[in-house]
């Protein structure tokens, strides 16, 4: 039977005043209490007037504690006044349920106790991306890992593909307590992409644009140089393609094969 | 007088003043009343300066996503 409270993750996009969607903020505005998770204390000030009873997820961070028991105290906030049957609203930077944690899990616990919940999309970084860099993703593949997952495990990565590396201001640390780790950490991570990439092949530091006053940060600088560059907990890689892309013969013959099959099945 | 979040909304949202060029933006922000200083600011894209002046947070955290869960899920078993 489902309950009384009900809960909706919406994402505010990514630039202040750009992006909000109109169904995002009916329910920011309309929830008996909204929680946020944002990226900028600007914009926490410009969500908090859309709503008497706004409250920052902020002070749960703290450096040096777990984000993962700052993760779940942010389900265990939001979850806390659903059970209380309030009309609760999460309002997150960006896309609610992209590299996002908290939101997905926090709509999964309240369906399984019986409650109303669901995410309404958002703006990302990614969108962002693409538009600020001007390529398309379908035009040769992309390829997304969280940049310290992508160093804790084996990948088989395309290098005819774009390879996107988020959270790099955090890259190779595995307490979750870091809000930055240093250049060593990116040593690491260039040796693992020089399995595959030149050093001197060109990359991109991104970073979109949250105030309106502002322009994307689009750092071009070689792999190799990656360690040393200005990275902060905001910044993304962006690896462009470094071949291009590998015929398979094989596979096309077959697919003629079956083209010619059709076509003598119509005749 | 408006005030700045007011027209940093209206910044973000208005075609007109999304990337206008710098005058402008200049005279949306003379009509808009601002102090002198928030003018400043945001014609400088002085994040920092705004936040001073406002006094509100600066030291945001904004990574709200650990890669760790995927190590709590079982394996599939291909064979």
């Amino acid at each position: 039977m489902e309950q009384g409270g009900s809960l909706v993750c919406v994402g505010i996009g990514m630039t202040l005043g750009s992006h909000i969607t109109p169904l995002a903020r009916s329910y920011i505005e309309k929830a008996d209490v909204v929680f946020t998770a944002l990226s900028d204390g600007i914009i926490e000030l410009w969500l908090a007037r859309m709503n008497n009873d706004v409250r920052s997820l902020q002070p749960l961070y703290k450096e040096g504690k777990s984000r993962a028991e700052t993760y779940r105290q942010m389900v265990e906030a939001m979850l806390t006044e659903v059970r209380a049957g309030k009309q609760v609203c999460g309002a997150f930077y960006g896309h609610p349920g992209v590299f996002a944690s908290p939101p997905h899990k926090a709509i999964e616990i309240a369906r399984a106790e019986g409650y109303r919940a669901h995410m309404e999309p958002g703006v990302s970084a990614e969108d962002c991306l693409y538009a600020d860099l001007g390529f398309d993703p379908g035009r040769v593949g992309c390829q997304h890992y969280e940049a310290s997952q992508f160093m804790f495990y084996r990948r088989r990565i395309d290098p005819s593909a774009y390879l996107i590396l988020w959270q790099i201001g955090v890259a190779g640390d595995q307490s979750f307590t870091r809000f930055s780790t240093s250049a060593e950490y990116r040593k690491i991570l260039v040796e693992i992409l020089a399995r595959d990439y030149d050093l001197t092949h060109e990359v991109i530091v991104y970073k979109a644009a949250t105030l309106p006053m502002h322009v994307a940060r689009m750092e071009r600088l070689p792999l190799g140089t990656l360690p040393e560059a200005d990275i902060d907990m905001h910044a993304t890689l962006v690896i462009p393609p470094a071949r291009p892309l590998e015929p398979d013969p094989q596979i096309r013959a077959r697919l003629s094969a079956l083209d010619a099959a059709a076509e003598v099945d119509r005749t | 007088m408006s005030d700045v979040i007011e027209f940093l909304e209206r910044m973000g949202k208005d075609s007109q003043l999304r990337h206008a060029p710098a005058g402008a933006l200049q005279r949306a922000l003379s009509d808009a009343r601002m102090s002198p200083q928030l003018q400043a600011a945001v014609m400088g894209g002085d994040q920092a300066g705004i936040e001073a002046v406002l006094g509100i947070n600066t030291n945001v955290c904004c990574m709200i996503y650990i890669p760790r869960d995927e190590e709590q899920l079982p394996l599939r078993r291909t064979a």
